[in-house]
C-alpha cells in the first residue's frame, strides 16, 4: 500500500489507513520529536499530539508536496509550541553580537548519533530548542524571534550558548572514549 | 554572519539525524486511535463539562424537590416518645381520620363522654403532675379502664395551650372554657389517628430510606466524569447525602 491509497483512507476516516500511516512515519516522527524533548516520555506526548493533528487536519494536506514532509513539519511545530510552553522567558536572555563564541573546527563523524541525541536533549530547554531551529530545521533567527517572541539577538545568543555546550560535551565524550581506548 | 566554521558544526549534526529514527512504545497508537475516534461515537459519553450547568441545575432540583417530599416526615413522632408539647402542636395531618376503633378504648370513651365533665374532676392535678409523657400512651393500662386516667393523658395538652394569664383560675372555671374544649377535642383526634397511624409511618418511613440517594443516583449514572469516573451519592442512616467518585 502506498502513500497514496492509505492518505485517501485517512481521509474517510478509515481506522486501518490510519493506522498504516502511523506505522509509516512513526519512528522517523519519534526521531525529530526526541530532539525536541529531554525524555522518551516528553517525545511521545508530542508524538501523540503531532498525529492527532495529522489525522484531524488531513484534508487540509493539499497534495503538493510529499507527505512524509507535511507530517514532519506538524511535529516540528508541535514540537516547537510544547517546548515554547516549557520554557522560562527569563532563560533568553539576550548578549551583544561581539560575545557570540565561534565554533571550533569539529569533526563528529565517529560519533553515534544515540550519543549526539543524548547530548541535546541533555542542553538547558531554551540552548535545545534554538538549536534545533535553527541549526537542524533550518529556520533564520527572524523566524525564530517571531516564533517564540523573543529578539533576534536573544536567538543568537541561545544558538552560539547551544553550540559551545554541546561541543564541550562532545570534547569530555571523545576524552573518554580515547581513554577507555589507550 | 555565521561563521563557516558554525556552519560546518551544523551540516554534520543535520546529517547526522538525516535517516535516524527511533523505537516507539506499542501502546501510543490505541492512545491515539481512541483520541481520534468519530465525534458521533463519542458523543455517546456524557461530557459534564458541556452540560455542567444543566447536571447542577437538574441535580439541585432533584435534591430540592426530594427535601421538600421528606419534610413533613420531621414533625411527626412516629414512636409516640415526643413531648406533648410537640404532639399538641403538629398540626391534625392530612390523612384521613381513621374509623374509630372499637378496640381502642381512648377513642371509645371520648365519644361517650364530653371532655368538660372529665376536667372538673378533681384527681386530674395528681395525675398531672405524675404522668409528663413519660410512658407510651398507647401502652398505658389505666387508659383503657379508668376514664380520669384517660384525663391524665389529655391534661398536659391543656396545660401547654392555656394562657399563663388562667393559672389561678379553679377548675371549675377552665372546664366551661371553650377554647380549652376545642383544644381537647382536636388532640382527642390526633392522639387516635397518631396511635393508630403510628406502625404505617414507621414503614413508610423505612421505604423511603435510600430514595433520595437512590434517584441521585440513577442521574449519575448517566454522567460520566472522564477515566470512566461516575458520581455516586450515598445516604447514611440520618439522611446525610455523601457525594464521591466512583470508576
Amino acid at each position: 500500500m502506498n502513500n497514496e491509497s492509505f492518505l485517501e483512507g485517512c481521509r474517510l476516516n478509515d481506522r486501518k489507513a490510519q493506522e498504516m500511516l502511523y506505522r509509516s512515519f512513526s519512528s522517523k516522527m519519534m526521531a525529530i520529536c526526541s530532539r525536541y524533548a529531554s525524555s522518551q516520555f516528553e517525545a511521545e506526548e508530542i508524538l501523540q499530539l503531532g498525529f492527532i493533528k495529522v489525522f484531524k487536519n488531513i484534508n487540509q494536506f493539499a497534495n503538493k508536496g510529499s507527505l512524509e514532509g507535511w507530517v514532519r513539519r506538524i511535529m516540528v511545530n508541535t514540537a516547537i509550541e510544547l517546548s515554547r510552553r516549557s520554557i522560562i522567558l527569563q532563560d533568553i536572555d539576550e548578549v551583544k553580537e561581539s560575545a557570540i563564541v565561534d565554533s571550533q573546527l569539529f569533526e563528529i563523524d565517529n560519533l553515534e548519533v544515540k550519543d549526539l541525541l543524548k547530548m541535546i536533549q541533555e542542553l538547558a530547554p531554551g540552548f535545545r530548542l534554538v538549536f534545533n531551529m535553527y541549526a537542524i530545521e533550518g529556520f533564520s533567527h527572524k523566524e525564530i524571534a517571531e516564533a517564540l517572541n523573543i529578539s533576534e539577538s536573544a536567538s543568537k545568543s541561545q544558538l552560539s550558548r547551544a553550540r559551545v555546550r554541546l561541543q564541550e560535551k562532545i570534547k569530555i565524550m571523545e576524552g573518554e572514549v580515547n581513554g577507555i581506548r589507550s | 554572519m555565521e561563521s563557516d566554521r558554525n556552519k560546518d558544526f551544523d551540516r554534520q549534526v543535520r546529517k547526522k539525524f538525516e535517516n535516524f529514527s527511533e523505537e516507539v512504545s506499542p501502546s501510543l497508537w490505541s492512545v491515539i486511535e481512541k483520541e481520534i475516534q468519530p465525534e458521533k461515537a463519542r458523543a455517546k459519553v456524557f461530557d459534564l463539562k458541556r452540560y455542567r450547568y444543566i447536571s447542577i441545575a437538574a441535580a439541585l432540583l432533584i435534591i430540592g424537590f426530594t427535601v421538600w417530599q421528606i419534610r413533613p416526615e420531621e414533625k411527626i413522632f412516629l414512636n409516640g416518645q415526643g413531648t406533648v408539647e410537640e404532639i399538641a402542636l403538629v398540626k391534625e395531618p392530612v390523612i384521613k381520620q381513621p374509623v374509630v376503633d372499637k378496640t381502642n378504648s381512648l377513642n371509645v370513651e371520648k365519644e361517650k363522654e364530653p371532655a368538660i365533665t372529665k376536667l372538673s374532676n378533681p384527681v386530674i392535678e395528681t395525675v398531672l403532675n405524675d404522668d409528663e409523657g413519660k410512658h407510651p400512651l398507647q401502652d398505658s393500662p389505666l387508659l383503657k379502664e379508668n376514664k380520669i386516667e384517660k384525663n391524665s393523658q389529655r391534661e398536659p395538652l391543656i396545660a401547654v395551650n392555656a394562657p399563663i394569664e388562667n393559672d389561678d383560675v379553679s377548675l371549675e372555671e377552665v372546664s366551661t372554657t371553650p377554647s380549652l374544649n376545642e383544644t381537647l377535642d382536636v388532640s382527642d383526634k390526633y392522639l387516635a389517628s397518631l396511635n393508630q397511624g403510628a406502625d404505617k409511618m414507621d414503614t413508610k418511613s423505612e421505604e423511603r430510606s435510600g430514595i433520595v440517594s437512590g434517584i441521585l443516583n440513577f442521574v449519575a449514572a448517566n454522567i460520566k466524569i472522564g477515566e470512566g469516573k461516575r458520581v455516586e451519592f450515598t445516604e447514611t442512616e440520618h439522611g446525610i447525602i455523601k457525594i464521591g467518585l466512583k470508576r
